[in-house]
């Protein structure tokens, strides 16, 4: 068993690695992202961030249209966030709130292309408490679906 | 900069006002009405607040020009339940990317605000009115 207990411990932590590596991947890509947009250079890189369809909308002369490349600017501090894959395609969900301390959820549809992870459809809910925080990730379509069905 | 959530909440109340300037008598009706109304503007900025007594339709496009975020589309459906206080939930469509907002508001003193001095005074003036933006605020964020 002494023999035996070293590899079981290294397979068990090279299995959590991998699990970590794999589930971190949307979340550094919002980073990343996030980042690009505080330090003013979204416009300018915008194509590693954002898919051609999500950039159809954007016109760099028309600072109206950059709102699309700033969505992150809403959330000022995380609080949590959750994620899944279903091959090229996975949806972050971010549960934050925003600079004046009112709660909000950030969900992002991303694609996967050429290993980046690129938002292609956003929607971002303004909630009016935390007991209405995300409790697992969301796909933006799927969000946006259930609110119209609940305006009908 | 973004417009915030609370641009975009006294931009709701604005089309509310914008229908009840057009129509004050079936705008009262129909925001009064227990049940549900709703209020859309679409791509050419035409805008239609309805309810089971009517609908009004008139021009969004100068409300939603001023929060300038290129929105295409609005979607907001409000629940009278009874007493004045009318709960909604808004679409915001900007092409790839919606936003979503609901809350709740006393829709007379809504009325009460644009039958005033102060909402006369803002829509004279045709552009953005300080004091009229926080009445409405208030109303919104009560």
């Amino acid at each position: 068993m002494k023999f035996y207990l070293p590899i079981i411990l290294s397979l068990l932590f090279s299995s959590c690695a991998a699990l970590k590596t794999d589930t971190a991947q949307l979340y550094d890509a919002y980073n990343k992202l996030s980042q690009e947009v505080k330090n003013g250079e979204i416009v300018l890189n915008r194509s590693e961030y954002f898919t051609t369809n999500y950039l159809k909308e954007v016109n760099p002369n028309d600072k109206n249209s950059l709102l699309l490349l700033k969505l992150s600017n809403y959330i000022y501090k995380d609080v949590s966030h959750y994620q899944i894959f279903n091959n090229n395609m996975g949806c972050l969900s971010i549960n934050g709130i925003d600079k004046n301390n009112e709660p909000l959820s950030l969900h992002v549809e991303y694609n996967k292309k050429n290993d980046a992870w690129l938002v292609n459809y956003v929607f971002l809910s303004f909630i009016e408490n935390r007991s209405a925080y995300t409790k697992e990730a969301i796909c933006p379509r799927d969000v946006e679906k259930s609110i119209l069905d609940k305006m009908q | 900069m973004n417009p915030t959530r609370t641009e975009l909440k006294i931009t709701i109340a604005k089309l509310v006002e914008v229908a009840y300037s057009k129509d004050k008598g079936l705008a009262t009706k129909i925001v009064r009405a227990k049940g549900s109304f709703k209020l859309t503007v679409d791509q050419n900025g035409d805008a239609r607040l309805s309810g089971k007594m009517g609908a009004i339709t008139f021009s969004g496009s100068e409300t939603l020009d001023k929060i300038g975020a290129n929105i295409k589309f609005v979607n907001v459906s409000f629940s009278n339940g009874g007493s004045s206080n009318i709960k909604y939930t808004a679409m915001i469509d900007i092409k790839s990317a919606k936003i979503a907002i609901s809350g709740s508001f006393d829709i007379e003193k809504l009325i009460t605000s644009c039958s005033g001095l102060l909402c006369r005074a803002a829509r004279a003036l045709k552009g953005r009115h300080h004091a009229y933006d926080m009445e409405l605020q208030r109303i919104m964020e009560h």
